[in-house]
């Protein structure tokens, strides 16, 4: 097994890889500098139309669910403020990587985010698209543990199918930590808000949030949800359960969560053309 | 859905017999003959359903037999018999 300090080194210098597209590099490169503005993000996606039209599609999606349409990059960016666009920026740029590594991800990821989106508006939270953004991306450490470690990420998918183990737990065998952990390493690299790294770090583990507890218990349970729904594939076929703190804090009815169910699925139809994206990359 | 009663073509010649489970094959080959009713019995074919609330089973295989867990299994099967009957 790699050394967990040897392994974090190798996920952080990831950039340097020949197989990251060039305009993901380009992306973690602005991520990198602290003081990237509002208008450095709104520049750098102005110099890719096909970039641009990712995340207009996104932000016109089910997903954020705005009553009338974001036509611009600016106005997408005053709406939802520089972390989240540059969450969503970093999504969109993976989504091709998302689907090469694991077949179904992409939409497993989006399923989330929606669930994501209908519990955090059902809680009243004040910041449903940070929850949302964060659902998005909660599984990008799969994508980087796969493209840094192809072989072994291969043999740790057969093994989930084969064996019916989870894949957190495949992780945790092969490198000792899991993708929840590379997702908060990449996080940090890119300065991401702790808000964004928390919910990532612990989406399996939401009791061990310190700050952004019901955050994080929104996106666990979507994770849940999602997969109980069997909508996607988050690289094994199983429902993991709910956190037993997660489950109190949310404090959702029977009823609730069937509503939410039944939301979704409408949702997710409407998502369809955003589902599709991920499959042409 | 099983046919209740003999489909014909329009000019009037038998196509499927009564009794007859309706396929996706059959229904195309009605369609394609130009029938536009047909009686039927029982709901929609189940063979997706099945396979559903048999992927459900397998999802659910791990899950720790917690209230919650049990809850959130039935309340998934309901919805996918909802969409699917």
């Amino acid at each position: 097994m790699i050394a967990t300090r040897s392994l974090r080194a190798q996920i952080e210098h990831l950039d340097t890889l020949s197989t990251i597209p060039s305009v993901v590099r380009r992306l973690l490169e602005t991520f990198e500098n602290p003081k990237t503005s509002l208008s450095d993000i709104a520049s750098f996606i102005a110099q890719d139309p096909v970039l641009a039209a990712k995340v207009l599609k996104v932000v016109n999606s089910p997903i954020y669910g705005f009553p009338g349409r974001i036509s611009s990059i600016t106005q997408a960016l005053l709406l939802l403020g520089l972390n989240v666009v540059r969450g969503l920026l970093l999504g969109v740029s993976v989504l091709g990587m998302m689907q090469k590594s694991i077949v179904g991800l992409w939409e497993h990821s989006v399923g989330t985010a929606i669930v994501s989106k209908v519990i955090a508006r059902r809680k009243g939270l004040k910041d449903p698209e940070v929850v949302s953004v964060a659902a998005l991306l909660h599984d990008i450490g799969k994508v980087f543990l796969n493209l840094k470690f192809p072989e072994a990420y291969k043999a740790i998918l057969a093994q989930t199918d084969a064996k019916a183990i989870f894949i957190a737990d495949g992780e945790t065998e092969n490198f000792g930590v899991t993708h929840a952990d590379v997702a908060a390493w990449v996080g940090r690299k890119w300065n991401f808000p702790a808000l964004l790294i928390e919910q990532m770090r612990y989406h399996h583990k939401p009791h061990l949030s310190k700050n952004f507890m019901l955050h994080t218990s929104i996106v666990h349970f979507s994770d849940i949800l999602i997969r109980a729904r069997g909508f996607g594939y988050g690289g094994d076929g199983l429902v993991p359960s709910v956190d037993p703190v997660a489950w109190k804090i949310l404090s959702l009815s029977r009823n609730e969560i069937k509503e939410t169910v039944v939301e979704v699925e409408d949702l997710l139809e409407q998502a369809e053309e955003l589902i599709l994206a991920g499959e042409i990359g | 859905m099983v046919l209740l009663r003999p489909a014909k073509s329009p000019s009037g010649a038998l196509l499927v017999e009564s009794g007859v489970r309706i396929t996706e094959e059959i229904r195309v080959k009605l369609v394609g003959a130009g029938v536009r009713h047909a009686h039927i019995v029982g709901g929609p074919d189940d063979t997706r359903l099945r396979e559903e609330l048999s992927a459900l089973e397998a999802r659910f295989s791990k899950t720790e037999e917690t209230q919650p867990m049990r809850m959130l299994q039935e309340l998934v099967r309901e919805h996918l018999e909802e969409l699917y009957r």
